[in-house]
Parts: structure tokens; C-alpha cells; sequence
């Protein structure tokens, strides 16, 4: 089933509710079989630019443009655009078994029943569901019924997959192995797929390039491993848990992963130029990783993540000096 | 595969007490008796205090009221048609008004669900009075036109009333996601909305139905006299005081609506299975 992969183009799409602007001019250029994760907090407008994708909610007349493989779709209806789309809850029908659901997309086509039958199986197959087709909606668990919804999708050979939280409502270990479930197809398929998630973890396993999205505006587009050693912004920097510290040149971002506790007698760490000093204030050991806030002698906290287990935890109350390689901060001295 | 369904569970009846039994007594014989009564009525040639039965029994009432003399079937059609047409009308009048009201608060919103439910509220007889008046000048009393316009006023605010309770439960991301698997404007309408609906249609039109059926003044005064109704009927035969005739003629008024209720009944619980492959 290996296809040839939409590319995707987003140039300067606009929307709004009401009076104000949810998503200022996006500009997004995707590669055929790509998986992009559209990242962010909750109202940041990362749904929003899904829907629009899909057709579902209006962009404002004008302005932006959006091309599937250089089929220009911004005027399309949804149903015509080829972007299925599965949301955060799987919205079967229920008046419709498993089969009549997967197949709804197919019999609005007007395939032969035979043909749907087939495709049905086919998808079926590929959740790993084969043997549910007589079930109904109500019959299955959470997982189930999201990879039903999946297959519904998957079985239209959309040019675009859009999924928006489809895995929010699941418990951990099952969103584990949905992800795997749809990075699996997604390959093999060599489907183009946007993600909407506001979890970063979730979009550094996921994603092929990551788009974060702040305050409707993209913040930033690369490769998930940029955000964590490139973040192009303070705003970016915060988002990925990036520690900054304000200072009269500018900002100090630091990675607290990288930061290393030493007590003020151990002997210095010759890469680290200009280490910090303070008093630990609170520790969380959770074995194997050691979470400790420190305040700096300046007056700001800073958070520090150690890989576990240590001999002795440090304790609070304790002075410290914090060592860090130059791989470790990035320096922000536009405004 | 066991299936899980609704006759599989444990029959709620195992955990009633005495004040359910009781409770089902009041209804059962509330619903039950007066029914009864009518049926042993219809099959008596005379029944006086203070007999406890009939004496004499007689199939009088029955063959009378189907013989073509007594006009019965006749005004069983016309209530019939009526009361479909004006079940059928009510959910085209009510769909869009309860998908507004079921939607988001707007200003206006109260204003608007009082109007909606004003024709419920006003007693019937000062409306029909007034209906009557406009009418004539329209040329619509005493005619079948005019007595459906007049049955629409009370049965579409409960039709509103029970489409509305239908589209609050009803996910509008259903339609989305329909639209998004490719099904136009016209497909989601017929493949998704309809369908996810079809229980609270059911309910909206029975109630509609058997409003329609049931009304006497409006038919009276809108119709007068020239449109002639089950319940118009009825009561003729009433005042000319043969009770077993009416005994009779009150349990054929009842079908339609036992029926409806046993046809709506079912509809609600089953799932529709039809649309699978």
C-alpha cells in the first residue's frame, strides 16, 4: 500500500473566533510522509489550525493559502479536502456496528458493498482488530474504540491524517502502544499526518519535526532534538523546560538535566567558565532521577535534574555551586 | 460470542418492595380499569345499579358502529389523516427551532423558549377563539386545512420540547467527523443526523399524533361540524346517551394510541441495525 506522500503547504493562514485572532499568519511547509506534531499549551491554537486544515472552521477570507501536493484546498468543503481527521474522543456511531463505521467514509463513496467488505477487513487487520466487525461501539474499551476510529479514518486513503489528541483520554501504558500503532501505519503507509498534542514527550517520540505553536503564532519548526539543545526563543526555552535566569546581558537559559551539583569544596570543572552558587531549598528523589530547586545567591530558583541513584542526596539547606558544559545554556540577549 | 444486551441483566422487579407493587397497582388499575369497564360495557345490551354484571349481553354496539350507517369510519379516516399529517408537519416545524434552542445561549434565548412554549401555556379556548376569528377571513374555518393548521399550535411546542432534549444529547462532533470521512451536507444529514435522532422523531411525532388525536374543541369550533373527527363522533354518541355504543366507539378512539405507544416503545430501544453492511 506504499503511496507517494502529500506534501503539505501552509503559507500565511489566518483564523479567529469571534473578534480576535486565534492563529496569526502560519506559514508550514511539510514533506511527503511526514509526521508533524503541532505542539503546545491548551489555547495556544494548535486544534484550531487542525480544523481549519480540515475545513471545519473558517480562515480568514484572504489571507493564507493551504496546498495538498499543490491542490490548493482553502475554498474546498471538508468532505472534499481528503484530510480525515480523528479526534480526542472516538466518536463512533453508535447505530452502526464496527464494520458500519469503519465503512461509513467508503459507502459515501458509493463503493460496492463487496469492496467495502474487503477494505474493512483490510483495515481491520491493520489495528490489529480482526474479529470485531459485528461488535458494536458500546461493546468496546477506550483503546479499542480509538483504533476503530483510526481504521474509519485510514480506510479513506486520505491525502492528509489529522489527529487531534486522539490519545488524551486513554490511561499511560495504552497511549504508549497507540503511539507505536500509529507511527507503525503511518510509515508504512507513508501517509503525511499532523498530530496535535500539548504533551512534549508525546511529540519528541512522535515527530518527525515538531511545530510549537505559541499564543497562535508558530514559535518554532525543527527536528525534536533542536528544542531540546536550539530553542529559538525564551518562549520556546520555557516551553521545553529550559531554566532561564534573567540577567543584565540578556538571558540565560539552562538545561537542567545538564547542570551538575557540587558542594563549594570540590575541585572546579575547568569547561564551566562562570558556575552559579546557592543553597538547595527542596529535594524530590525519586530514585532514579533527583529533582532539586536551588536558590541562587541572587535571589532566583533555579531547578536542577540529576540522574539517580547518588551515594548521598543532597540535602536542603546545603550550599552548593552548580556546574554546567557550555552545551548546557543558551544565551538570549535580544529583548 | 455472548453479546451483552438488555435481556441478559437481572430484571430490576427482584428489588421491589411493597410500596412499588403498590405503586404498579395504582397505575395498573388507574389504566387498566377503566378500560375494562369499557370493554365489558360495549358488549351489553343494558347494565343498571345495582347489577355488579350485565344481564344481558349483545353484540348490538359493535355491529351498529361498523355498519355504514353510524359514520364511524368515516371520521376514524379523516382523525387518521389528521393526525399523521400534523405529526409529519410538527417535526418539519419543530427540527429547526430545537436545534437552535438545543445549541449555544444567545441573547434572546429565554424570550424566544417562552414564545415557543406560549401556546402551552395559553388556555386553548381563548386561542382557538382567536384562531377562529382569523381564520374566517382567510377562508380556513370548517375546513380540513384549518383544523390541521389548529392541531400544529398545541403539538408543536412538545414536539420542540422533546427534538430539543434529543439535540442536547446529540454530539455535533458527530457531523464533523462525518464531513471529514467525506459524507456532503446532504449525506451527513441523512447517514448521521437522522439516524442519531430517530429515537427523539419517534417521540416528537407520537406526541404530536396523539395530541392531534385527542383534540375536541379546536376540531369543534375551527372545523364547525363540517370536518368530523373520531372524538367529534364520540361525543355525539355519548349525548344521545346509547353508552354502549360509545362503551364501544371509546375503545376503537383508543387503538391508534396503544399502537403508537407500542411502535414508538420499540423504536426507542432497539438500536436501528439497518444501515450495517
Amino acid at each position: 500500500m506504499m503511496r507517494e506522500g502529500t506534501s503539505v503547504t501552509i503559507e500565511g493562514v489566518t483564523a479567529g473566533y469571534g473578534r480576535g485572532h486565534v492563529l496569526e499568519s502560519i506559514s508550514l511547509s511539510i514533506e511527503p510522509g511526514e509526521m508533524i506534531c503541532l505542539l503546545g499549551p491548551s489555547g495556544c491554537g494548535k486544534s484550531t489550525l487542525l480544523r481549519v486544515l480540515a475545513g471545519l472552521h473558517p480562515q480568514e477570507p484572504g489571507a493564507g493559502e493551504i496546498r495538498l501536493s499543490g491542490r490548493i484546498v482553502n475554498q474546498l468543503p471538508a468532505e472534499l479536502r481528503r484530510t480525515a481527521m480523528v479526534f480526542q474522543r472516538p466518536q463512533l456511531f453508535p447505530w452502526l456496528s464496527v464494520a458500519g463505521n469503519i465503512g461509513f467514509g467508503l459507502k459515501m463513496q458509493k463503493l460496492p458493498p463487496d469492496l467495502i467488505r474487503q477494505k474493512v477487513e483490510e483495515a481491520l487487520h491493520l489495528v490489529q482488530l480482526e474479529g470485531y466487525a459485528a461488535r458494536r461501539p458500546d461493546e468496546l474499551s477506550g483503546g479499542q474504540a480509538q483504533r476503530v476510529a483510526l481504521a474509519r479514518a485510514l480506510v479513506t486513503t486520505p491525502d492528509l491524517l489529522l489527529l487531534d489528541e486522539p490519545f488524551s483520554a486513554l490511561d499511560e501504558n495504552l497511549r504508549g502502544e497507540m503511539r507505536h500503532l500509529v507511527r507503525q501505519l503511518q510509515r508504512e503507509l507513508h501517509l503525511t499526518t499532523i498530530f496535535v498534542t500539548h504533551d512534549q514527550t508525546e511529540a519528541a517520540i512522535l515527530a518527525d519535526r515538531i511545530a510549537l505553536l505559541l499564543d497562535g503564532r508558530l514559535a518554532q519548526f525543527d527536528p525534536p532534538r533542536q528544542f531540546f539543545t536550539a530553542p529559538n526563543s525564551r518562549e520556546v526555552a520555557r516551553f521545553f523546560g529550559w531554566q532561564l535566569l534573567e540577567r543584565p546581558d540578556g538571558t540565560l537559559a539552562l538545561r537542567p538535566e545538564l547542570i551538575r551539583l557540587r558542594l563549594p569544596s570540590d575541585s572546579p570543572d575547568p569547561l564551566c567558565q562562570d558556575p552559579l552558587h546557592g543553597s538547595i531549598l527542596t529535594v524530590t528523589d525519586l530514585g532514579l532521577r533527583i529533582t532539586s530547586v536551588v536558590q541562587l545567591d541572587t535571589g532566583q530558583l533555579i531547578e536542577v535534574a540529576e540522574d539517580g541513584p547518588r551515594p548521598v542526596s543532597p540535602m536542603p539547606g546545603s550550599r552548593v555551586r552548580l556546574d554546567y558544559p557550555p552545551q548546557a545554556i543558551v544565551h538570549f540577549t535580544e529583548p | 460470542m455472548g453479546k451483552p444486551g438488555p435481556m441478559n441483566r437481572e430484571s430490576p422487579l427482584r428489588h421491589f418492595g411493597v410500596l412499588e407493587w403498590l405503586g404498579i397497582l395504582a397505575i395498573l388499575s388507574g389504566a387498566v380499569g377503566p378500560v375494562s369497564l369499557l370493554g365489558l360495557w360495549s358488549f351489553t345490551h343494558a347494565w343498571f345499579w345495582p347489577d355488579l354484571l350485565p344481564r344481558e349481553w349483545s353484540l348490538r354496539a359493535w355491529s351498529y358502529l361498523f355498519s355504514p350507517d353510524a359514520g364511524v369510519g368515516e371520521a376514524l379516516a379523516t382523525s387518521l389523516f389528521i393526525a399523521l399529517l400534523v405529526a409529519f408537519l410538527a417535526l418539519f416545524i419543530a427540527w429547526p427551532a430545537a436545534r437552535v434552542v438545543a445549541g449555544a445561549w444567545f441573547r434572546g434565548k429565554r424570550a424566544l423558549l417562552f414564545l415557543l412554549l406560549l401556546p402551552i401555556i395559553a388556555p386553548p379556548l381563548a386561542s382557538t377563539m382567536g384562531m377562529h376569528a382569523l381564520f374566517l377571513r382567510f377562508g380556513l374555518a370548517d375546513t380540513l386545512v384549518g383544523v390541521v393548521l389548529a392541531h400544529l399550535v398545541p403539538s408543536v411546542p412538545y414536539a420542540t420540547m422533546v427534538l430539543t432534549g434529543s439535540f442536547s444529547r446529540f454530539e455535533i462532533g458527530f457531523e464533523e467527523q462525518a464531513r471529514t470521512l467525506g459524507a456532503s451536507r446532504l449525506q451527513v444529514w441523512r447517514h448521521v443526523t437522522v439516524p442519531a435522532m430517530r429515537p427523539g422523531m419517534a417521540v416528537a411525532a407520537a406526541f404530536a399524533f396523539l395530541i392531534s388525536w385527542s383534540q375536541y374543541l379546536t376540531t369543534l369550533i375551527i372545523g364547525g361540524g363540517r370536518v368530523q373527527t373520531l372524538p367529534l363522533t364520540l361525543v355525539a354518541f355519548q349525548r344521545s346517551g346509547d353508552e354502549a355504543v360509545a362503551a364501544a366507539l371509546s375503545l376503537i378512539f383508543l387503538a391508534p394510541a396503544v399502537i403508537i405507544l407500542l411502535v414508538v416503545g420499540r423504536l426507542m430501544i432497539t438500536v436501528n441495525r439497518k444501515d450495517d453492511q
